[in-house]
């Protein structure tokens, strides 16, 4: 004779704790770091026309100064400027918006980077087109533990 | 089977030691530090100030005042200064800046009123006290910046520290002590002030390059703080850097270190407020 | 009750009729990124500045969208191309909180 077991929720289950976890589980994927996406893989956009400054050797993590020259393409202008860094939580690092229609920009900036990482700068024209370039880093840390 | 495992084990020892000579040399190789951060000249090191400790690109920020974090205090100092209309500013007793070019090479005195040694900044939050608006904490944003400005009004100046005839035997006291803590070691390295700022200045601990520990730069502007500070929370992360119990921010010991590390550095101007890493 | 926020905006180069100038504008804001935590090992919420606006005599010119990834102070150098009548350079400041800063400049021929 065959035994059908009821599957029934064993007491452990049954709390309030456990029935919370779920809610949990969802709030920290919601909560996670943003995600980046691009039409194109960065690296397959034309550099041409950005010229990046950025230390090879940064003194600190916490401020890493980055210059930017971005010349657009004969024709077009920029639109916008968008600073990605990918090792960091929150990759977008700033996105800049522009409402002239220069065909020259230079930005500067300092950045916090979380790890050694290539910075990248991806520069939006006004038909739709995308030039990106990038520059590594690599950053250093301080040795004593610092509770002030 | 047992000459097969004697060999295995005979070549794995050889194998360690090749490894361990390979990885002395290459830890040998990395003290000598990055060439980027350390530039520090040739010469005897322990008069330097923490300015030759920083790279080429942090003193170019340091010089341009439109990149310089420290801009941002010297200018709320220089307002603070002078006050709102209707309210009691600092320029109503002690007059213009200019007049007040000694003022941050006297501290730490002496304070027969609260009978403890006291800094600029707890100078700061007790005349802020005789003011409309009375500041709390001595890492205070307005209290840094009038630190900031008061230092920079003194820049160049050597630190004049001469306590008053009444108070001499006091202070030689509290100097005592400073000298005392300088040199007794603390903490869960077990190490004391002198053993890096005298015994190892100039050598690296990872990207840190180790200086003597003048105080000519303070309040300064620490990346790592992202913030500006006072010379009393430098050394309370000094406590922390040799985990040790950080004592509370205007603790005694702090005071001490502050006038012995002062007279320690006499005869190195004061620089004003720096940048540091 | 929050201590006031520190602004600074100054540019570089000769103030002359159709010259691009790099203005230069900073803010001591504490920038905090929501990944620190207190001395009692509570999580420092998030508060950044999430967005500067610069105008040019009333009309944008430049709007950014920031990061946490943005050191403290917030630094960031942008063109401005003087008209021929002069003007005024201000830039706005928004943060998670809320609070909401400003900072004006002549551009003085």
């Amino acid at each position: 004779m065959n035994k059908i077991r009821k599957l029934t929720i064993p007491p452990q289950v049954q709390s309030p704790m456990r029935r919370s976890g779920m809610a949990w589980a969802i709030g920290t994927c919601l909560a996670m770091p943003q995600q980046v996406v691009f039409s194109r893989p960065l690296n397959e956009l034309s550099s041409d026309g950005i010229e990046l400054v950025f230390p090879r050797l940064a003194d600190t993590g916490n401020a890493v100064p980055l210059e930017a020259l971005v010349t657009a393409p004969t024709g077009l202008h920029l639109k916008a400027l968008k600073v990605i860094l990918p090792e960091n939580p929150n990759p977008e690092a700033l996105h800049l918006k522009i409402m002239d229609k220069p065909v020259q920009y230079r930005l500067k900036t300092r950045l916090r980077l979380a790890a050694s990482q290539s910075v990248w700068l991806v520069a939006y024209f006004n038909d739709g087109s995308e030039r990106a370039n990038h520059a590594p880093t690599i950053i250093t840390s301080t040795a004593c533990l610092d509770e002030s | 089977m047992k000459r097969n495992s004697a060999w295995y084990y005979r070549s794995m020892r050889w194998l360690l030691f090749l490894y361990l000579i390979f990885g002395v040399s290459l830890i040998s190789r990395a003290q000598g530090g990055s060439p980027e951060i350390s530039n520090l000249p040739k010469g005897p090191l322990n008069q330097l100030s923490g300015q030759a400790f920083l790279s080429p690109s942090l003193i170019a920020i340091q010089n341009d005042p439109s990149t310089n974090p420290v801009s941002l205090w010297l200018e709320q100092g220089k307002e603070l200064w002078l006050g709102q209309a209707g309210q009691t500013s600092c320029a109503q007793c002690h007059g213009n800046i200019e007049k007040m070019r000694q003022a941050a090479t006297h501290f730490p005195k002496w304070s027969v009123k609260q009978q403890k040694l006291i800094n600029l900044e707890d100078q700061i939050l007790t005349c802020s006290e005789r003011t409309q608006r009375p500041l709390k904490g001595l890492e205070n944003t307005d209290v840094l910046s009038l630190s900031a400005l008061l230092h920079q009004t003194s820049a160049g100046l050597n630190f004049q520290i001469v306590p008053k005839d009444e108070t001499l035997q006091r202070w030689q006291l509290e100097l005592n002590e400073g000298a005392k803590l300088f040199t007794t070691r603390i903490g869960r390295m077990n190490l004391a002030c002198t053993h890096c700022h005298d015994l190892n200045i100039g050598k690296t601990m990872r990207a840190d390059v180790i200086s003597p520990g003048h105080p000519t730069g303070f309040p300064i502007f620490k990346l790592s703080w992202q913030s500006m500070g006072s010379i009393d929370r430098r050394l309370r992360a000094c406590y922390s850097g040799v985990q040790a119990e950080v004592p509370a921010p205007g603790s005694p010991e702090l005071r001490q270190l502050e006038l012995f590390l002062k007279s320690r550095a006499q005869g190195m101007p004061i620089e004003g407020p720096s940048l540091r890493r | 009750m929050s201590s006031p926020i520190l602004t600074r905006l100054a540019w570089t180069g000769p103030v002359k009729a159709g010259a691009n100038l790099e203005a230069r504008w900073s803010a001591a804001h504490p920038m905090d990124s929501g990944f620190r935590v207190d001395d009692s090992g509570r999580q420092i919420p998030k508060n950044i500045i999430h967005t500067v606006r610069a105008y040019l005599n009333d009309r944008l010119i430049m709007e950014a969208d920031l990061g946490t990834a943005m050191t403290s102070p917030v630094y960031l150098a942008f063109p401005v191309l003087v008209p021929p009548e002069g003007g005024i350079v201000k830039v706005i400041w928004k943060d998670d909180l809320g609070q909401m800063g400003e900072t004006q400049q002549r551009l003085v021929l």
